[in-house]
């Protein structure tokens, strides 16, 4: 079990990035005890929302949440999420604009195990989310998620994506998987559609102190980063000095622009790695890149991708499968911490979590 | 509605494969049952370090099933009955297909395992394990059952493994009309936030 020591004073602002090797969460305290958080993963330990965990070991109450948001509805990003959004009541529930249409809430629906057997976890997760509150935030570029004095400090909350090319992509992606109204199609599994370009990137802007959380956003030339970033109202918004970068930080998920444009020069930066299958993030080539950008960088997770099991079990997987690998290679979590008149961000590791 | 069966082969018969169907969340009783009656002698595999048992003892516990128990066995013939009793599940694992490379006849699948508390696995199983009723089915995103155990063939153990993709049925008139009214309904919930300046 790790023990996080004590939470954040009331004028300091903190980021803490959770990551097991498959799953991001992200908790942000804003200042004078109040949170938000942004998708979900699961504590190995307690199968219970990172998040939560972690605001119940410092001692603050979920009451304390004033916004949840889901960036997108992979399964890595909102294991556990309709359980935030049930204990955390007093937050506001923000979702990609994306839903906001009736054939991507039919996704939802039928994609969720609701009517047929259990198909996407995350799409289930989204859906319990939606069906559990009276009403849900959509969010696009410029959408004002959260904008108020807390603390006796300007806090503003907005989203850089999803861009409206962005929203009708999505939708008419989502679309193309509903099941014929006649019915006799096969049930099949909702596929995870590539590239992301629905998620919802937050920009933070406290009293002129930004963080930016890149989500798993894509580089798309009129969909994606380069889109976003164009953008005249995004390009002027305060530069962050604290980056959780997007996409795991695959190239897929970089452009130039994000650091010349969104950041300071040598941000903090974190991120949490995806392992699945042959699909490892960061890659080599992605740690040469972002080492490269600045000397700030951190992953919650980075153990070894060696079987998880005995020997016995090994032995008789390996006579059908190969390259067996866990997908979790162990939980982490990367906090970073900035108090008023401090000029850097104080960084620690839980965990698994070590420098990049 | 409930999970669909999945089906565990666990005996073969001369035609077809007998099967003890296991419900998604009572899964003990059979395989148990099965378990206890079954030979150890000419074990192959590695032997626990600590107390030089075969290791698979161990997997067989009941402490080791967790939270999930097989529902009763398909009623066998005496012959069927009897090929049964001689084999012994080791582990079962529920895979998801990730991805699939035609060109290398491979595919990426996910494994969680259904006994005892293995952590979930990524790994690669090329395409000739799957059968060829099953080979439609070979998506990313299809579920299947992998099943590893054991038996006594004419006096000695013999390792074997089971793939079983789950064939979903098909989308009915009534579901995709509820699918449709859950849009209608989550619709409404749906609010603008304000546009930033």
């Amino acid at each position: 079990m790790i023990d996080y020591g004590v939470g954040p004073a009331a004028d300091e602002l903190e980021v803490m990035v959770f990551g097991p090797g498959y799953g991001e969460a992200i908790a942000v305290h804003l200042g004078a005890n109040q949170w938000m958080l942004v998708d979900s993963c699961l504590d190995p330990d307690t199968k219970s929302p990172a998040s939560l965990i972690y605001l119940d070991r410092i001692g603050t109450s979920p009451e304390n949440v004033i916004s949840v948001i889901a960036s997108h509805w992979h399964d890595d990003h909102v294991r556990g999420f309709s359980d935030i959004v049930t204990k955390c009541t007093a937050a506001e529930l923000s979702i990609s604009a994306t839903f906001n249409n009736k054939e991507a809430l039919a996704f939802l629906s039928a994609f969720s195990g609701e009517h047929t057997p259990g198909l996407a976890k995350g799409s289930r997760e989204l859906f319990q989310s939606v069906q559990s509150r009276d009403s849900v935030h959509i969010v696009h570029q410029r959408s004002n998620i959260i904008g108020e004095q807390i603390g006796g400090r300007r806090v503003q909350v907005t989203a850089l994506s999803p861009v409206e090319s962005a929203v009708a992509h999505s939708i008419a992606r989502l679309a193309s998987y509903l099941p014929s109204p006649k019915g006799g199609s096969p049930v099949k599994h909702a596929p995870e559609l590539e590239p992301n370009i629905e998620s919802v990137v937050v920009h933070i802007d406290v009293d002129g102190e930004a963080i930016l959380l890149g989500s798993d956003l894509e580089n798309h030339a009129t969909l994606g980063w380069s889109a976003v970033v164009s953008d005249r109202w995004v390009s002027g918004r305060t530069p962050a000095t604290a980056y959780k970068v997007a996409h795991h930080g695959s190239h897929t998920g970089d452009s130039q622009a994000i650091w010349t444009t969104l950041l300071q020069a040598e941000p903090v930066t974190c991120m949490t790695p995806f392992i699945n299958g042959s699909v490892k993030l960061p890659s080599d080539s992605d740690r040469q890149r972002i080492r490269a950008a600045t000397p700030h960088r951190f992953i919650s997770s980075g153990a070894s991708r060696r079987p998880n099991m005995d020997n016995a079990q090994l032995k008789r997987l390996n006579d059908i499968c190969r390259n067996l690998a866990p997908i979790n290679t162990g939980f982490g979590a990367v906090r970073m911490r900035k108090g008023v008149g401090q000029e850097s961000w104080q960084v620690q590791c839980f965990g698994n979590a070590q420098p990049l | 509605m409930p999970p669909p069966v999945p089906t565990f082969l666990i005996a073969e018969s001369p035609n077809r494969r007998s099967s003890v169907f296991l419900s998604e969340d009572d899964r003990v009783a059979a395989p148990l049952e099965i378990l206890s009656s079954r030979n150890t002698s000419g074990f192959d595999g590695d032997a626990n370090p600590k107390c030089g048992r075969p290791v698979y003892d161990s997997y067989i516990s009941r402490s080791q099933i967790p939270q999930r128990r097989f529902a009763p066995p398909v009623v066998l013939g005496n012959r069927q009955m009897a090929e049964i009793a001689d084999a012994a599940v080791i582990q079962l694992w529920e895979g998801k297909v990730l991805r699939v490379d035609y060109e290398l006849a491979v595919m990426e699948v996910s494994l969680e395992a259904k006994m005892g508390s293995i952590p979930p696995h990524s790994a690669e199983i090329e395409l000739q394990w799957v059968s060829d009723q099953d080979r439609d089915l070979v998506e990313p995103g299809a579920v299947f059952y992998l099943t590893l155990f054991k038996r006594t063939k004419h006096g000695s153990i013999e390792n074997t493994q089971e793939l079983r993709f789950r064939r979903l049925p098909a989308w009915t008139r009534q579901q995709v009309a509820r699918v449709h009214e859950d849009a209608a309904r989550l619709m409404t919930k749906m609010k603008a936030r304000p546009q930033a300046e």
